[in-house]
């Protein structure tokens, strides 16, 4: 059985079981009492034929040395609509197969989305396992937080676990505020001994370590005010719960080799998002400050994208993004690369049928001039193909930035063709 | 005598004849359909501006009170060799109710598009606050992410998603958003659907638009035609609208509308197989937050 995906090798495999199959149950009650007559069902998805490229060899030991990691990643999407649209029930599962001479951390499956959603006439609701999206930002996920991030799965910071909720959220005159019931915790992904793109020492994540003595059965909750006033788009919001990014200390894996431990912390945090949309610029900034997580601290970012339509006689149009991102967490906090960066980047979107774009950028380093540079690239053939490339390399990095020097020889080109359906 | 009883008859005839003929032009009088110019009519431009904003203005209170509405269109993009692809798109609108003194709109219609095919892009979803004055307020919805972003709308004259529309030919085209002049009247539409058009120069008075001018043609409460043209004066863009249904007793639409390029020689053609009324939409499904519940 140790072939089995990580998300399934859980410690509490029957207690997941059940409450998915509670779940599932439910969510087969609500359709059933649904009205027929007005149903729809929609399949949709992808399938994915990945190739990751390692340029360089591993520099941490354990690490795989194979240079081009083959995987096939799939996630469909069933969707029961009535009501109009306002009633809808989704699944999403996905599951992740990579080539064996790899990191097994990374074969890994969850479910991404099973919920039952309902737009009422000024309210709203969804229940059951979704994915949210908070913030502004283009260069950092700052005060995003109702997600754990699947960090196993790529270096997409948008690659997030489903999260089990209640949320409730309603429209006033004067903004609208959600609420989110979080009863179950999801620990965060990483990469294992063979992986690449982690610090010289694993994360373990079969011995993670709580505040709570209730572990990821804590209930977390969540308050979100968002309104909109003319050129302003704005949001606050009010975590309370497990942190979903965790400590760590050195300690030892049951097969002897030194691994890092993740302790997850109860954790409060103040989150604020602007963005003022001022004809072809856009001003945002985001930022919170949290409590508990190895010390208070404040993250925040501000920047702006301004965009020039129809380029050169095209259709296409080029963005320029330039972004300064703060970090004042401390030593014993968990760790991150960002701390003083600024962040420049340029968006070339076509605008034509398949959708092409380009996003390419570099991530700087204020004190010490480490550079993370990034560029993706994607188009549709067909239509139902894409295409995706991806490439990150990282320059000039400095000793003292010790989540990036790990990282320093793990530049990575990543090619996928997918097939949606 | 017979010759005189005969030349009073063929008189009484002719009278009854003329009369009659007369009477069906004095019937017919606020629809002329003999074609006329502003030149032969000898219009100030004044009078070409006062009478071409009355036949807009009748045209477009025609389109009023359809409350919301709902509409499936399949696009159709063709290129300049013929071959051609297919989008699925859905079409959300909630009709705006603020009129000045004369009785028509100041605050554009609120609407959302969003895509059914292609796969990979289904769910994503555009949302339109229409401002008659400045820009619109627009939001994206990007399902992928499940993420919803403000996006500037200054990209008037962009073209919307590969199309030949740019994205101020799919807003809705409100009465204050231009200023008229009555050109002439003139026969209009397809042999499948003839009709009678007063043909009108407007020109858009929004920021950022891409057109010097637009002819257009009005048949009475139906559009059939517009010429667009660009800010070196050229012929750029023709759009064309058929198969026009009534609804509601009072709003007609266009179920076959085609945008043809001047410059590429590619069209966008767009079948809407029907437009439905009476949705239970309210103003809050038309918020942002609301966008990610759309499908």
């Amino acid at each position: 059985m140790d072939e089995l995906p990580d998300g399934m090798r859980n410690r509490k495999p029957c207690l997941i079981s059940v409450v998915i199959f509670a779940l599932a149950s439910l969510l087969w009650a609500v359709l059933a009492m649904a009205e027929n007559a007005s149903r729809t069902y929609e399949l949709g998805g992808y399938v994915a034929a990945e190739l990751l490229y390692f340029p360089d060899d591993p520099l941490h030991e354990g690490q795989s040395d194979v240079d081009v990691v083959p995987s096939m990643a799939l996630e469909p999407e069933f969707r029961a609509i009535w009501d109009g649209g306002r009633s809808q029930i989704v699944f999403t599962p996905f599951i992740r197969v990579s080539s064996d001479d790899y990191d097994p951390e990374r074969n890994h499956a969850d479910i991404r989305e099973l919920n039952w959603a309902h737009f009422g006439s000024n309210w709203w609701t969804r229940v059951g396992v979704g994915i949210v999206y908070w913030g502004k930002l283009e260069s950092r996920r700052i005060v995003d937080i109702i997600n754990q991030r699947d960090l196993v799965d790529n270096v997409d910071p948008d690659d997030k676990l489903g999260q089990p909720m209640i949320n409730l959220g309603r429209q006033f005159s004067w903004g609208s505020v959600e609420g989110y019931l979080m009863p179950y915790f999801r620990e965060g992904t990483f990469p294992g001994l063979e992986g690449r793109l982690r610090g010289p020492f694993p994360v373990d994540t079969d011995q993670p370590q709580y505040e709570s003595t209730l572990e990821e059965r804590h209930t977390d909750v969540a308050l979100r005010y968002s309104n909109v006033i003319g050129d302003y788009d704005f949001a606050a919001s009010y975590f309370h719960g497990t942190g979903r990014e965790p400590r760590v200390t050195l300690g030892k894996h049951a097969e002897g080799y030194d691994v890092l431990i993740p302790h997850y912390d109860i954790i409060d945090q103040v989150g604020l998002e602007v963005q003022a949309t001022l004809d072809a610029l856009l001003v945002k900034g985001e930022g919170y400050y949290r409590w508990n997580n190895g010390g208070d601290f404040p993250v925040f970012g501000v920047g702006f994208e301004y965009t020039y339509f129809s380029v050169w006689d095209t259709n296409g149009d080029i963005g320029v993004l330039c972004e300064y991102l703060h970090d004042g967490r401390g030593s014993l906090a968990p760790p991150t690369n960002f701390d003083d960066e600024l962040f420049l980047g340029l968006r070339w979107t076509a605008n034509d049928l398949d959708n092409t774009s380009f996003l390419g950028g570099g991530l700087f380093d204020l004190h010490t001039g480490s550079g993370v540079y990034s560029a993706e690239f994607t188009t549709r053939f067909g239509s139902n193909w894409k295409i995706d490339v991806k490439a990150q390399v990282f320059t000039n990095v400095s000793p003292t930035e010790a989540v990036l020097y790990a990282a320093r020889k793990d530049h990575n080109l990543l090619v996928s063709l997918s097939r949606y359906f | 005598m017979y010759n005189m009883r005969r030349l009073f008859a063929a008189t009484t005839l002719s009278i009854v004849v003329f009369s009659l003929f007369s009477g069906m032009v004095s019937a017919q009088s606020n629809r002329n359909t003999t074609s006329q110019t502003a030149e032969s009519l000898d219009l100030s431009p004044e009078e070409a501006r006062r009478k071409g904003e009355r036949v807009v203005e009748h045209w477009d209170k025609c389109d009023y009170d359809f409350v919301n509405m709902r509409a499936d269109y399949t696009l159709v993009q063709t290129d300049g060799a013929g071959s051609s692809v297919e989008r699925q798109l859905t079409l959300r609108m909630l009709e705006m109710t603020d009129y000045d003194e004369r009785g028509i709109k100041t605050t554009g219609d609120w609407s959302i598009v969003s895509f059914r095919s292609p796969p990979d892009v289904a769910g994503t979803a555009l949302l339109v606050h229409a401002s008659l004055y400045k820009n619109d307020d627009t939001w994206v919805y990007m399902p992928s992410l499940k993420r919803v972003k403000r996006i500037s709308s200054r990209n008037q004259s962009g073209n919307f998603a590969g199309t030949e529309f740019a994205y101020e030919d799919i807003a809705s085209q409100e009465y204050y958003k231009f200023t008229y002049r009555w050109l002439r009247s003139e026969s209009c539409g397809t042999e499948k659907e003839p009709g009678f058009c007063d043909v009108i120069e407007q020109i858009p008075t929004y920021p950022n638009s891409g057109y010097s001018k637009q002819i257009s043609w009005y048949d009475d409460c139906r559009q059939r035609r517009i010429d667009y043209y660009d800010h070196n004066g050229k012929l750029y863009k023709t759009q064309t609208f058929n198969d026009y249904r009534q609804y509601n007793g009072k709003n007609w639409r266009g179920h076959d509308n085609t945008m043809i390029n001047h410059r590429n020689g590619r069209q966008t053609h767009l079948i809407i197989p029907k437009f439905i009324y009476r949705n239970n939409f309210t103003k809050d499904q038309f918020q942002s937050q609301a966008l990610r519940f759309i499908r």
